[in-house]
């Protein structure tokens, strides 16, 4: 059966002259960036086991990564996103999903056109709305999206205020999940050809990924929510993958659900589990009047049998007042410097007496990394290089107890 | 226990009068029929049953199209060997028995605007699963252009398995055809009742309903819309989506506004549910053309 036809080719063409008259008299900003379309990356998974990707790039030299980068535009950009295929087979597309754009640059290539290898193409649209969407390939869309062409794309309002939307509420610090899973058994059993017809494997995933990382490689700073009792935290939310994705939110974080798919609410909501599934995404906001070192639980739910198939836990920290990267550390027991950390962690004994004392370095799942013993000494430098970036305690055994603080390895 | 055929007037709500001007008296048969679903690219035939307006066998099963205020007078006719039952979700319809080669008649007044699934609860989910599952479409005025969006999924064994009477294990549901009113891309494309076709300006209202056993995840390309009824989760009224859920017996009504020309699919975002006997593109996929 002959579902697509060679013919794209030519409307491509006739696409990219359309295109280049669209919005550009009507928008005050052009937002331009550039996508490449790539069919060789490879995912590191939290057992260090890799995965074989498709995905995007944004440097033509080097290998795609999983999700995406996160693009972000403000309301009212004309945005011009170049695209260039540089796969040496198939065909691939962005299609840019939640954002109401026109069918020439919708990249379903049922209704609007493929690129092929080494082709190029730039998708415009008008970013009307403020929120959280999405971009990914809609070629082969269930192996192309499972073999990791997605990332986000996030519209802030005018002037990149610090609100949700022009006018909705304000936030103090703002982190996004971008949600999916992965089997790897697709990965290493990739079908040729992708444009027409082709058979899928059954979907059983090993993997269950936030922004691509999964059990301790989500203590990263950029995944991990860190703030202090005075900070509103705004949560996007967005799910990429097949299954559901249920969020549940430490009851004391008050998860206030704001908006959805880029549009306010009616009327916002608290909610202490929120449901997502394929394609959705919600904006929540998160606060904590008291210290709080939990995590964001997250099911991983067959859309078929409503099971739970996996569950992850992404870390969560609210300190009293202060923020974990202030720099005021004289009152506390121990001090850490800097923090954050690139390299090298001072730790400095405020306790009077202790001179003798032993060091360790866990992460927010309680597994120690390191351990150093101190004799005579007030302070310490130890060196950090070697963890990776994410939130980590460091223990400090005094003669008669044991204090802890946390420091961010960047 | 055998209910008599006439029970009109038993479970009729009192006829009070018309405010909106449209009401009237809607009058439907619907057959029971027993017969073989074929699949997209007759990739397999499925053991089915759904009701139809005719006493021939069709795997979509009948759309009845309501305003507030009037009346259904149903017959309802069971041509099949077995016994069935007969249920309109949320009204007084309830477990209504329509014996084999038999028949019933129901009246039933339809005071709300939403989408309403007809099926027979027989063995629940056994005969709703097998097709016995359509839908009632009661909106507010007469006037708005409408859709009607019945989607389902299937697993071949469990429908072979059903219709033999072996039981089965729906935590092991693993469906491979997915359908909007049994048809499946690209068949499902050629279906007037379903795709879009309409003007820059115009306002559609669709009635959808998931009568299979799974959750769906509607997506649209190029508009979001706008949830106006729901029978589940009613806070989800007035949001503005392009990807929602729709849960197994979950109805919802979406007021569209057509703000472009072009041509937009709407499909499932489980994109699993994009193919058909594990072959993509064959899975639950619609159009929708603005000119
Ligand atoms: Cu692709
Ligand atoms: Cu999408």
């Amino acid at each position: 059966m002959k579902l697509l036809s060679y013919k794209y080719f030519g409307i491509a063409f006739i696409a990219m002259l359309l295109s280049a008259i669209n919005f550009e008299a009507t928008a005050q900003r052009i937002y331009r960036d550039t996508v490449y379309l790539q069919n060789y990356g490879e995912i590191t998974l939290w057992d260090n086991t890799t995965a074989f990707l498709y995905s995007f790039t944004y440097n033509e030299k080097q290998p795609a990564f999983l999700p995406g980068k996160i693009i972000e535009v403000e309301e009212g950009d004309s945005v011009h996103i170049f695209s260039r295929s540089i796969s040496n087979d198939g065909f691939h597309t962005i299609h840019l999903h939640g954002l109401d754009v026109n069918t020439i640059n919708d990249g379903d290539p049922m209704t609007s056109f493929p690129l092929s290898p080494y082709s190029e193409f730039t998708y415009k649209f008008l970013a009307t709305h403020a929120g959280t969407f999405i971009y990914h390939c809609h070629v082969g869309d269930v192996m192309h999206v499972q073999m990791g062409m997605y990332g986000l794309l996030i519209v802030k309002p005018k002037g990149s205020k610090k609100t949700a939307w022009t006018g909705g509420p304000s936030y103090n610090k703002t982190y996004s999940w971008l949600t999916s899973e992965l089997d790897k058994f697709w990965h290493e059993n990739t079908p040729y050809a992708m444009m027409n017809e082709f058979k899928i494997p059954v979907f059983k995933p090993d993997y269950f990924l936030v922004n691509g990382k999964s059990k301790q490689q989500l203590s990263d700073t950029s995944t991990a929510i860190v703030a202090s009792t005075k900070e509103k935290v705004y949560l996007r939310l967005a799910n990429i993958g097949f299954y559901k994705h249920q969020f549940i939110f430490p009851a004391s974080l008050n998860a206030e659900v704001v908006d959805s798919d880029g549009r306010p609410l009616p009327k916002s909501f608290v909610a202490d589990t929120v449901n997502i599934t394929p394609g959705e995404r919600y904006g929540v906001m998160l606060q904590s009047s008291n210290a709080l070192l939990s995590f964001v639980k997250i099911n991983f739910i067959d859309m078929f049998t409503q099971q739970i198939k996996g569950t992850e836990q992404v870390p969560i920290n609210i300190v009293q007042n202060v923020g974990v990267d202030d720099k005021n550390n004289t009152k506390k027991m121990i001090g850490l410097s800097p923090n954050p950390a690139k390299e090298r962690l001072s730790i400095h004994i405020n306790a009077k007496g202790s001179k003798n004392y032993g060091i360790k370095i866990k992460d927010l799942f309680g597994r120690q990394l390191m351990e150093l013993w101190c004799e005579g000494f007030e302070s310490k430098d130890i060196d950090i290089a070697s963890l990776p970036s994410g939130i980590y305690i460091a223990e400090v055994a005094l003669d008669e107890y044991t204090i802890s603080e946390k420091f961010i390895k960047e | 226990m055998r209910i008599k055929n006439n029970i009109f007037g038993v479970l009729a709500v009192a006829i009070l009068c018309c405010n909106t001007g449209y009401c009237k008296n809607v009058k439907h048969t619907l057959y029971i029929n027993k017969g073989l679903m074929k699949t997209v690219n007759n990739y397999a035939q499925l053991p089915y049953i759904a009701f139809n307006f005719t006493p021939k066998f069709a795997s979509a099963n009948a759309h009845m199209v309501l305003t507030v205020g009037d009346s259904l007078l149903l017959t309802i006719k069971n041509t099949d060997s077995q016994a069935h039952a007969f249920t309109v979700q949320n009204t007084a319809v309830a477990n209504i028995a329509v014996p084999a080669q038999d028949s019933v008649k129901i009246k039933l007044k339809m005071n709300q605007m939403g989408t309403y699934i007809f099926y027979d609860p027989t063995e629940y989910p056994k005969n709703r699963y097998l097709g016995l599952a359509g839908l009632i479409a009661v909106d507010t005025k007469p006037t708005y252009k409408s859709y009607y969006w019945n989607f389902k999924e299937h697993d071949a064994t469990f429908n072979n398995q059903l219709d033999k009477n072996v039981a089965v294990n729906w935590d092991t549901y693993y469906p491979s055809f997915f359908t909007c009113n049994s048809l499946s891309y690209p068949d499902s494309g050629k279906d007037t009742t379903a795709n879009i076709l309409g003007n820059v300006g115009d306002t559609i209202h669709i009635f959808m309903a998931n009568t299979g056993q799974a959750q769906h995840a509607i997506h649209f390309h190029g508009f979001h819309s706008k949830i106006i009824q729901t029978n589940k989760y009613k806070k989800y009224i007035g949001f503005s989506k392009d990807s929602f859920p729709l849960e197994s017996m979950q109805t919802m009504v979406l007021e569209l506004v057509l703000d472009k020309a072009g041509a937009y699919p709407v499909h499932d975002h489980n994109l699993l549910a994009m193919t058909g006997n594990k072959m993509h593109p064959y899975g639950m996929m619609l159009i929708i053309n603005v000119k």
